[in-house]
């Protein structure tokens, strides 16, 4: 039964994946053309959004968040940005229940 | 890439960890990972197991986790000319990660993408394995505990373990993959730059004001 469950899972997990892939074969009109621009920062901003908030920690995070975005942002290097984001984000935990 | 693929490795392992401890058997946690290959779905996944939810309310969440995998497709679509047999690698190799990696390449080419793609695939399914064999040999008790890591990093390693800590250093990945969209866009001296930086900074303070 949980077999039959995790093929069922990758079935609506696979259709989607490829319905998308099958409608881009279409020409969109400029709105569309324009509106699928935004889907990486529109949809990376709802996956990181919930991330953020926590019970008992959310100023670390948002501090470390914050840290790693301006690096990212002066440095343009994905691993420096997230070497920061990760050593701010442990360092103040450490601190915090220490 | 690398750091994806060393962000990605805590994740993989974390999720073998709980889908093994939700009762699932190695099998059926590496098969997730090789089947649905999409972190998020299979993390609350592992969660519903373990509540016992039905097997309707298993996929119909993992479908609505996953909607969002349309517009990538459609978007991927429109930057790249994909032909109608490459289409169904393309879709299962097809996640956040990959697809921000691509969309933010100078060169946005399907080579690219199905490189970044399947580098993702192994260390995700090579992660899992090892997340899974580990969940073994650490019947009880703290993960870090056990192997004699000092304080901290224990803390931080039982933090992955359950979980709870992943899904953070996954929506770092993400920040990290916004803002250099972000920057991109800004670079291309395009008007949607100032949009994208824009829509971060609404994000952030919405973070803050929660």
């Amino acid at each position: 039964m949980t077999i039959v469950t995790i093929f069922l899972m990758a079935l609506v997990t696979y259709l989607p994946r490829l319905a998308g892939l099958s409608l881009a074969r279409l020409t969109l009109p400029p709105f569309w053309t324009r509106f699928l621009r935004f889907v990486p920062v529109a949809v990376f901003a709802a996956l990181i959004a919930p991330a953020l908030p926590s019970a008992d920690e959310t100023p670390i995070r948002l501090v470390a968040a914050a840290t790693a975005a301006l690096v990212l942002w002066r440095v343009r290097a994905l691993w420096l940005g997230l070497l920061v984001g990760m050593v701010v984000f442990w360092g103040l935990r450490a601190l915090y229940n220490r | 890439m690398l750091p994806l693929w060393l962000g990605m490795v805590p994740f993989g392992a974390a999720y073998a960890v709980s889908a093994r401890a939700a009762g699932l058997s190695l099998f059926e946690t590496q098969l997730m990972s090789l089947v649905v290959f999409s972190g998020g779905a299979q993390f609350s996944a592992a969660g519903l197991f373990a509540a016992n939810a039905s097997p309707f309310t298993l996929v119909a969440t993992t479908f609505l986790i996953n909607a969002r995998h349309l517009l990538y497709g459609v978007s991927l679509g429109q930057l790249m000319p994909v032909t109608w047999r490459q289409r169904f690698l393309v879709a299962h190799l097809l996640t956040d990660e990959a697809y921000g990696v691509t969309f933010g390449s100078p060169a946005r080419s399907l080579g690219f993408f199905l490189g970044a793609g399947s580098s993702l695939f192994f260390i995700w399914n090579l992660s899992t394995l090892v997340g899974a064999l580990l969940s073994r040999l650490v019947p009880t008790g703290g993960l870090g505990h056990r192997l004699h890591l000092p304080a901290g990093v224990s803390r931080a390693a039982d933090a992955a373990a359950e979980g709870l800590a992943c899904p953070y250093c996954r929506g770092l990945c993400w920040t990290v993959g916004a803002s250099s969209l972000a920057g991109r866009e800004r670079r291309a001296g395009r008007p949607a730059g100032g949009r994208s930086r824009a829509a971060f900074g609404a994000y952030l303070t919405r973070g803050r004001a929660e």
